[in-house]
């Protein structure tokens, strides 16, 4: 009995789009993996259209160089590394940007200093809504080298290896930046867990 | 052991949870409808792409480049010091070029003893006369001492241009024919091939006494000096 294209696992459905251009398989590839991308690309990012058109790109290159996958890697891990360089060269661009420009105000990354204890009163950094932005605000302050690996192990939930493969890093060079990102995150959220 | 040394995860496990914490951010509605939207149409023109791209990453760097190089050679760049400003510098002295030229073993005097020119007809019938007398080198003499002191007269072209020079001899004696109608003729029409304007001067008019005058002059000096060198 043949199975439904939506029970088979990913690596099956990219091989069924790669062997049969099946469009159905890469429609039920883009629904499993564009919400976990979207999340992944925004908490790295940190903005939501930029993230959106990242995915996006994401799944136009998923869908122009589906051949370029082999099966002996997980699809997950091919598909996070479209979308984490795609995010890199964001990062990359958003900086010369950055420096060419003479006006950075529309930069909302600067707008909030974490430890700006006038800003952070109790009530307030109780208040999840706001303990949530905080959080992605103290995010985007974190080296990116560091945010990406901590963004793929703590809110993504991959393996060291998994990351290790994405990022093209060694285990211990992803466990390193892994701890130096929580260290910097902690330093810059101590206002928030400690209260 | 390594295992531990990195993955202190107990150590940050508030920053952990606060991570773990913070809600799943999901894709715009509309997404699947566009991304199809696109690849039917193929539309595959990436959206992060800007169309700055090329500017910034190769032109801005070879702009700068170039610009900085300008300003090294302009900023290292030091003219040749053998270089002398033409209009800085002094012509020579007429009389120090035909030295210079002169092929003699020793000069003890190089002044004109006598000037001696073609003598011209006066008559302007054939024009080939008229091209010889303009082409005509004045000629002197010049006194020599050889390294075995024999003392000996040279002769010796002197780069004088007959348009533009005048022999008092001549001029008192009238064997010069030449009218003022000529020199303007040769001034403006540049008949001569040394044609140099100089600038315009007055014209006046000769004293035959005072030219005279000078004549006797340099005569008794030519003969004061031809007895001084008869009588070594």
């Amino acid at each position: 009995m043949k199975k439904e294209l939506k029970d088979l696992t990913d690596e099956e459905l990219i091989e069924e789009f790669q062997k049969n251009n099946t469009i159905e398989a890469y429609e039920i590839l883009v629904k499993r993996f564009k919400d976990p991308l979207m999340n992944y690309v925004y908490r790295f990012v940190g903005n939501k259209d930029v993230s959106s058109d990242i995915v996006q790109d994401t799944m136009i290159k998923f869908y122009l160089n589906k051949d370029s996958y082999k099966s002996f890697a997980k699809f997950s891990t091919w598909i996070y590394t479209i979308a984490g360089n795609l995010a890199r060269n964001e990062l990359k661009r958003r900086k010369r940007r950055k420096i060419f420009s003479l006006n950075n105000n529309n930069d909302d990354e600067q707008s909030i200093q974490i430890e700006d204890k006038s800003f952070l009163s109790p009530d307030r950094a109780t208040d999840s809504a706001i303990s949530h932005e905080i959080i992605q605000k103290a995010l985007q302050k974190v080296k990116p080298v560091y945010r990406e690996v901590v963004v793929l192990r703590d809110i993504q939930g991959l393996s060291y290896e998994e990351i290790a493969e994405v990022t093209g890093l060694s285990i211990g060079t992803v466990k390193s930046r892994i701890n130096r990102g929580r260290k910097q995150l902690q330093k810059l959220l101590k206002d928030i867990y400690k209260g | 052991m390594d295992e531990n040394l990195y993955n202190d995860e107990s150590k940050y496990r508030e920053i952990i949870d606060l991570l773990k914490g913070l809600p799943k951010v999901d894709t715009p509605e509309n997404f699947e409808f566009n991304l199809m939207t696109k690849i039917n149409n193929g539309n595959f023109g990436l959206n992060t792409q800007t169309s700055g791209f090329f500017l910034s990453k190769y032109l801005l760097p070879a702009t700068g480049l170039a610009v900085t190089l300008v300003v090294l050679f302009f900023v290292f760049y030091e003219p040749d010091s053998d270089e002398v400003n033409p209009f800085l510098k002094e012509p020579p002295v007429l009389n120090e070029l035909s030295v210079a030229t002169a092929s003699s073993p020793k000069i003890v005097n190089d002044v004109i003893i006598a000037q001696k020119s073609v003598p011209s007809t006066g008559k302007r019938k054939n024009p080939t006369i008229a091209e010889n007398r303009k082409t005509v080198k004045k000629k002197a003499l010049r006194v020599v001492v050889k390294p075995n002191d024999v003392i000996s007269k040279e002769v010796v072209e002197l780069p004088i241009d007959p348009s533009k020079s005048i022999s008092v001899d001549e001029k008192i004696l009238e064997k010069s024919h030449r009218t003022s109608t000529n020199i303007r003729s040769e001034l403006v029409g540049g008949t001569s091939n040394g044609f140099g304007f100089d600038g315009f001067y007055i014209r006046e008019k000769i004293d035959r006494k005072y030219l005279q005058a000078w004549k006797a002059k340099l005569d008794s000096i030519k003969r004061a000096r031809r007895a001084h060198y008869q009588t070594k």
